[in-house]
């Protein structure tokens, strides 16, 4: 099997126009990355994908002009491993981004938007998002706009922190439903896990700086930093607490 | 003759550096040393081991008891400091907010409302709380409630260390409550 790639990449790399085409499509790869670190979030996710289609179009490319004329049943072995993977790949998110929305939705109570966030939403032209409890004492808040933008707080944020920092909660949440964060983040991490590129992109920095453009958001619309900062003083004195009890 | 004990195996020693070397010893490997036993003046009973092994038993069920039985109070047993205050406030079949707890704790001790919500959700966790959705004032909120009253919480607390201790020991231990209840009766 081994052997007849190895023919099969020989006769390929023969022809200069696939290896033009080959080299072509990983420069551009790597052109992405430079909007990925640099480019606004919408074109981070955008430039994700397309370094991941850049990058595995050369490999796509090769086993697809593979011709069996050697011994014929390897090339159609690694064909429908190629479509096979593509096709799991493609499956689970979609599978994912559909069904991720009902997962959280077990066991949460839908409640009503505060008036501030709905006139937000209305300015700023985010989509009106649902505002949903979960039933968890553990105080943490968490947004996707996978189908519809949902933001998720749980009973033990809203029994720890005040009126005004649950606002800035929700505000920060806001935010990151305007920059479209979630489908950022989780292609950032599928970036990570599937590019052997992702070492030289600053991941962890992009999303903090993610973070920080949802903490202006908040402070901006609420006019100070102080109910941010207080809310995130108790979340950390949780956790401390936490692990002092164990 | 003045002799120097050891205080994990018992053996006496007629100097009182070979009595602490001797007690280093067993406390780190849990067992005597053949060559500090030596020197020993009872050392017939490290020798047969039989004494020594009876004697290591009930010394070790005794400090099992006494540190989970004795001084301490019922409570603390099996409840952190905090968990226990908490407890005693939910206990005469009140049903509180993590609110209500914490400005009642606040009185008597410096604690923060999350170490509250902790540990009020590790009890919920372990089964000894339980809690319903409340929707009040100022949004949805827990409301914590005994799930057992003090008195079936320390049956089982006792239930659950004689258990344990008739597992561990055996005879032994069956043996030391009917002496120890028998010289009740």
């Amino acid at each position: 099997m081994i052997e007849h790639l190895w023919d099969c990449l020989i006769i390929f790399a023969a022809n200069p126009a696939n290896v033009a085409i080959s080299v072509v499509s990983l420069f551009f790869s790597l052109a992405a990355i430079y909007y990925i670190r640099s480019g606004s979030a919408k074109a981070k996710i955008f430039a994700t994908y397309s370094h991941l289609a850049f990058l595995i179009f050369p490999a796509a490319f090769f086993v697809l002009s593979m011709t069996c004329n050697i011994t014929g049943i390897p090339c159609d072995e690694a064909k429908s491993v190629l479509y096979s993977l593509l096709i799991a790949m493609g499956g689970s998110a979609l599978f994912g981004t559909l069904l991720l929305p009902y997962i959280h939705r077990i066991g949460a109570r839908k409640i009503t938007l505060p008036p501030l966030l709905k006139a937000e939403s209305e300015k700023n032209k985010i989509r009106m998002p649902s505002l949903y409890v979960s039933d968890s004492a553990i105080p943490r808040a968490f947004s996707h706009s996978s189908i519809f933008p949902e933001i998720y707080i749980s009973v033990g944020l809203l029994e720890l922190l005040g009126k005004k920092e649950i606002e800035a909660v929700l505000l920060h949440e806001l935010g990151h439903l305007k920059n479209n964060s979630a489908l950022l983040k989780f292609s950032l991490h599928f970036f990570n896990h599937s590019s052997p590129f992702s070492r030289i992109t600053p991941i962890t920095r992009i999303l903090e700086c993610e973070e920080a453009e949802a903490d202006a958001f908040a402070a901006s619309v609420q006019g100070t930093w102080k109910h941010l900062n207080r809310a995130k003083k108790k979340f950390l004195l949780y956790e401390k607490s936490k692990k002092a009890s164990i | 003759m003045q002799s120097y004990k050891c205080g994990y195996c018992g053996l006496e020693y007629p100097e009182e550096k070979y009595a602490q070397s001797c007690h280093a010893f067993c406390t780190k490997h849990k067992a005597c040393s053949l060559e500090i036993t030596r020197r020993a003046l009872n050392k017939k009973n490290a020798r047969n081991g039989r004494g020594l092994l009876l004697y290591r038993k009930s010394k070790a069920f005794i400090s099992f008891a006494a540190h989970h039985l004795g001084m301490k109070s019922k409570i603390s047993t099996q409840l952190s400091p905090l968990e226990a205050v908490i407890m005693k406030r939910l206990w005469p079949d009140k049903k509180l907010h993590v609110r209500d707890i914490y400005s009642s704790i606040k009185k008597g001790r410096k604690v923060a409302v999350s170490s509250v919500a902790v540990m009020l959700d590790r009890l919920y966790e372990r089964k000894i709380v339980g809690r319903k959705i409340e929707v009040g004032r100022g949004g949805l909120k827990y409301l914590y409630y005994p799930l057992q009253s003090r008195e079936e919480f320390e049956k089982a607390v006792v239930k659950t260390y004689v258990n344990k201790l008739v597992s561990t020991f055996g005879p032994t231990a069956v043996s030391y409550f009917n002496e120890r209840f028998g010289e009740k009766k």
